[in-house]
């Protein structure tokens, strides 16, 4: 199978649109059943306002600005230290993962995992000859620094506290690395290192998390549960009703019952709940099917790009996106405990959505660059 | 062109398709298998608790008749929720409701994030306009109209109370008894005294309900409770005798009558003026009602019998009396004053109600015309402090303990009080002059005077004064206990004492004659109580029948003019109507 380039490009700009519509009907069917509607204008504002972003990160050109990625690094810190300080940094929930500014407020992580992305390829691609001796023996020195500024990310994402959000900037490390070839064995013992040590967290860590934990466990293997248990159980479970009350056809738009106050975080966390009960199975294997091609697009230009530094960028911003949709479909369908995830161009919130939006930008800006500089491609798409 | 062996980029490929076709494999379970049993799962989640409603207890009269009733009042109520254009809808209403546009917009504005539970608008309309609110709810669906249980008082007697809407402060108190936020709730009287008894228990059905809220049904196997009906309350009172009562006293001053079966502490009667309709604060009132009800200096709201004081006026001499009678500090036969209308005592005259005097006076003729003088003359004999004890003996200083709520002790000053608020001279015994004829500092209610004389009548027992007789709950009685207390007291003295009653309505000179009833001799002693304000206070204080005594009728009139004109004549109607018998009304 052969698919030319620019018409992949174009695949891409046609589901980003397309899952684009789909967020705003879907947040429309969620506001709905009341007569403020003022988070659906604010949302199309943001939508709006996101053009002319996404035209400017269109046509930049990322290898005369990336001597600049390490001082973004600086960035992404201050915007880390700042969710703790106050009046900037807000707590919610007894979380500190929050920046208001204005009227303006957003989730630090999100721009620090881009930041962590563009220095991490910048890097990598700069520093090639390092990447032959990556073997076990040899990463701890060849490393240090980007290992450094991973632990230093994560380890202020941590103690938000953002679990997830952590565990993600983790995945999005080790698959960047994975596409740089980095010697497979030294992936692993790192991957199994974190793991060890997330299980420790989990087990020495925050009682109250363990306890969800372990509760979602037992949840799912059908033990039964005490009554606190069950309370702690709430937000899945009404997850999944909301998915099963779908059926095959779903009950069709604003008929739902979920965004109704029964599901927690309709317009956020759970709104893939809210697709599965009002478009039914067949409209959420859309979504997700429109999610897989969307991935599968972007890592195919991400593996015909020119250079090192875009293929990284590319994959970088693509698994940014993956494994938030990942994490957003998998608490709703309950394979993994419940976490405050949203889903790209679905969910409700403005300054996620410019992300995504700009990594699409990003993605069909330094494909477009490759494939003016090669013409046609010459490479086999899998 | 394909390669024998996957590339590295084909890893990904594979996981990717993997991962994706974990979550479809995982929404087909969800969605299409096992969509069944989570139906199962939504429908045991989505049930409500769907509270049963309860009868409140009705208070009747001694002779079963009620007093008050329920009544279903007519509540509408907004779904903030379900407002499709609340520009339209508070135009409608403002139209149906006497409300206006801008203040239901500003309602639902202020409400806008109770999604949950429906906001009151008004809690009385009347049936049309309820039916005209029905006709539009296809248009209007925010709008309910429900019944809710008001209450009716057939008798607009003070001590009922009324009961109202559950104030935030009473639900937080409440609401571990099953209150709900809609709930009515006795706000003053018996209605809140009983509160406990009155409400009744309320049951709840488990009702299935689906995604759109609308019910199912009662739940499979649910575990409903039946609600308990509240208990009814049979008072002492005789409501023909209430009615009388309110109608004798002036309406246009501050007045009380107390009737009191003196053998067991049941209050017959208990009328304050001026009234208010409990009525209007159920089922809502307009603006100018209530500021009729505030501005009026008569405190219409003010339970005169028991939750006000006033100087008790020469109807507290039987008390004075009483005490040099115990403490043999005077022999009653001794004519021991000649009244010349009054008495000079520490440079100050003190004068007697009868300028001209009322010549020679033993006690008996003291109390039968009520001569200060002689009271006056006491006063040299009478240690206060030692006075006062003999006061709280008979709980003239403290509540009564009636059944009822925001009862007011009275007071009665000992020498360290006038010490301390009468800092240049303190206590004096010219003080003492004035508590002897109920004058000064000394103050009781209507209430704790009517216990005083009873126990004087029923050979010194003091009772709690009590409304309520027994609960009514499913035809079977349920007694309640009063308590009750032997006052120390000599028989001769209290023998003496209803003699002085008996003189003073009946024998020659008398100055209660008004009170006179036929076939019943009525004892009694009257009371005009100076006060800075204008005219006495008139008092009355009756016992009847005077040789084995049932009823004590005391009767107030702020500054009603003297005891003998303005208070006995109602003390006689009362206890003429009681005994069916007729008044006399001559001096």
């Amino acid at each position: 199978m052969r698919i030319q380039t620019k018409a992949i490009e174009n695949y891409i700009l046609f589901i980003y649109i397309f899952l684009v519509l789909i967020g705003i009907s879907i947040l429309g069917s969620i506001t709905s059943f009341r007569f403020d509607n003022k988070d659906f204008i604010k949302q199309i504002i943001w939508i709006l306002g996101s053009i002319p972003f996404f035209y400017l990160f269109y046509s930049i050109d990322f290898e005369k600005i990336r001597k600049t990625f390490f001082y973004l690094l600086f960035f992404g810190l201050l915007l880390l230290i700042a969710t703790k300080i106050p009046p900037i940094g807000v707590t919610i929930n007894n979380a500190n993962r929050w920046i208001k500014i204005g009227s303006i407020s957003f989730q630090p992580s999100t721009f620090a995992r881009i930041i962590f992305i563009l220095y991490l390829a910048h890097f990598l691609s700069k520093n090639r000859k390092l990447i032959e001796k990556s073997n076990l023996g040899k990463f701890p020195q060849n490393f240090a620094f980007t290992t450094f500024i991973f632990l230093i990310f994560a380890g202020l994402i941590l103690q938000e506290p953002d679990f997830s959000t952590t565990l993600i900037l983790f995945m999005i490390w080790l698959s960047i690395l994975f596409v740089a070839r980095i010697k497979f064995s030294t992936i692993l013992v790192i991957f199994l290192l974190v793991v060890i040590s997330a299980t420790l967290y989990l087990e020495f860590g925050d009682k109250f998390r363990k306890t969800r934990y372990i509760t979602f466990v037992k949840y799912n293997l059908g033990m039964n549960l005490s009554k606190e248990e069950i309370d702690k159980m709430h937000q899945p479970k009404e997850g999944l009703v909301a998915l099963s009350n779908g059926r095959l056809f779903g009950k069709g738009g604003k008929k739902g019952r979920a965004k109704m106050f029964y599901l927690p975080f309709p317009k956020t966390d759970y709104v893939f709940g809210i697709v599965g009960e009002e478009s039914g199975f067949i409209g959420s294997t859309i979504l997700i099917i429109l999610y897989f091609f969307l991935i599968l697009f972007a890592l195919t230009l991400a593996q015909r790009a020119d250079t090192l530094f875009a293929t990284l960028l590319i994959a970088g911003f693509t698994f940014n996106m993956a494994y938030n949709i990942l994490v957003n479909i998998a608490v709703v369908t309950c394979l993994i405990p419940s976490t405050g995830v949203s889903l790209p161009f679905i969910s409700y919130g403005g300054s996620a959505f410019l992300v995504d939006s700009i990594s699409i930008a990003v993605i069909l800006n330094l494909s477009k660059k490759s494939r003016r500089k090669y013409g046609k491609n010459q490479f086999q798409i899998v | 062109m394909k390669s024998k062996n996957f590339q590295k980029e084909d890893y990904f490929f594979f996981s990717i398709l993997l991962i994706f076709g974990i979550l479809l494999f995982f929404l087909f379970k969800f969605q299409i298998i096992e969509g069944e049993k989570f139906k199962e799962i939504a429908g045991k989640n989505y049930f409500r608790i769907a509270k049963k409603t309860t009868k409140r207890g009705i208070i009747y009269d001694k002779n079963f008749q009620p007093l008050v009733e329920n009544v279903p009042l007519l509540a509408v109520y907004i779904d903030i929720g379900k407002i499709k254009d609340k520009e339209k809808l508070a135009q409608f209403l403002s139209e149906n409701l006497s409300l206006s546009k801008e203040k239901i917009v500003k309602i639902i504005y202020e409400n806008r994030f109770r999604k949950f539970a429906p906001i009151l608008l008004d809690s009385n309309i009347g049936l049309e306009t309820a039916i005209k609110l029905s006709e539009m709810i296809s248009k209007f669906p925010s709008i309910l109209v429900k019944a809710e249980s008001g209450r009716n008082y057939i008798l607009e007697s003070h001590f009922l109370g009324y009961v109202g809407k559950i104030s935030r402060k009473e639900y937080n108190s409440w609401k571990d008894k099953g209150y709900a936020r809609t709930d009515y709730i006795g706000k003053v009287g018996l209605e809140k005294f009983y509160e406990a008894e009155l409400k009744g228990k309320k049951g709840y059905d488990v009702i299935q309900v689906d995604a759109a809220g609308n019910s199912f049904g009662l739940m499979k196997n649910s575990t409903g409770k039946q609600s308990i009906e509240g208990k009814n309350l049979v008072l002492t009172i005789d409501a023909e005798l209430q009615k009388l009562a309110e109608k004798l006293l002036p309406s246009d001053k501050a007045s009380a009558l107390v009737a009191m079966n003196c053998k067991t502490g049941g209050i017959i009667a208990s009328a304050s003026k001026p009234k208010y309709n409990p009525n209007k604060f159920v089922s809502g009132m307009n603006q100018k009602y209530w500021q009729s009800i505030v501005e009026n200096k008569d405190k219409p709201l003010l339970d005169k019998t028991y939750n006000a004081t006033y100087p008790p006026g020469s109807i507290f001499k039987l008390l004075v009396a009483a005490y040099v009678l115990e403490n043999k500090l005077v022999n009653p036969d001794e004519e021991l004053v000649d009244c010349k209308g009054g008495v000079e005592y520490g440079g100050r005259f003190y004068g007697c109600w009868k300028k001209e005097g009322h010549g020679k006076m033993n006690l008996l003729d003291a109390i039968r015309e009520s001569c200060d003088t002689y009271f006056y003359k006491l006063a040299e004999m009478i240690n206060l402090d030692d006075f006062k004890k003999f006061v709280d003996i008979f709980g003239l200083t403290e509540k009564t303990g009636v059944d009822i709520m925001n009862e007011r002790a009275g007071f009665f000053p000992t020498s360290d009080w006038y010490d301390k608020n009468y800092s240049k001279f303190g206590w004096t015994r010219g003080h003492l002059l004035n508590l002897m004829i109920g004058q000064g500092e000394v103050l009781v209610t209507p209430l704790s005077m009517a216990c005083f004389y009873s126990a004087i009548a029923n050979g010194g027992i003091l009772h709690k004064p009590h409304f309520v007789d027994y609960f009514y709950v499913d035809g079977k009685k349920e007694k309640i206990e009063n308590e009750k207390t032997q006052i120390p007291i000599k028989r001769e003295t209290l023998e003496f004492l209803m003699k002085s009653l008996d003189a003073a309505v009946n024998e020659k000179r008398r100055t209660g004659g008004m009170a006179r009833v036929t076939n019943i001799k009525v004892g009694g002693k009257t009371g005009s109580a100076e006060n800075y304000k204008g005219d006495t206070h008139a008092w009355f204080s009756a016992v009847a029948p005077i040789d084995n005594p049932e009823i004590v009728v005391i009767v107030f009139i702020e500054n009603g003019g003297s005891g003998a004109d303005a208070a006995a004549p109602l003390a006689g109607k009362i206890i003429a109507h009681y005994f069916g018998e007729e008044p006399i009304l001559l001096y």
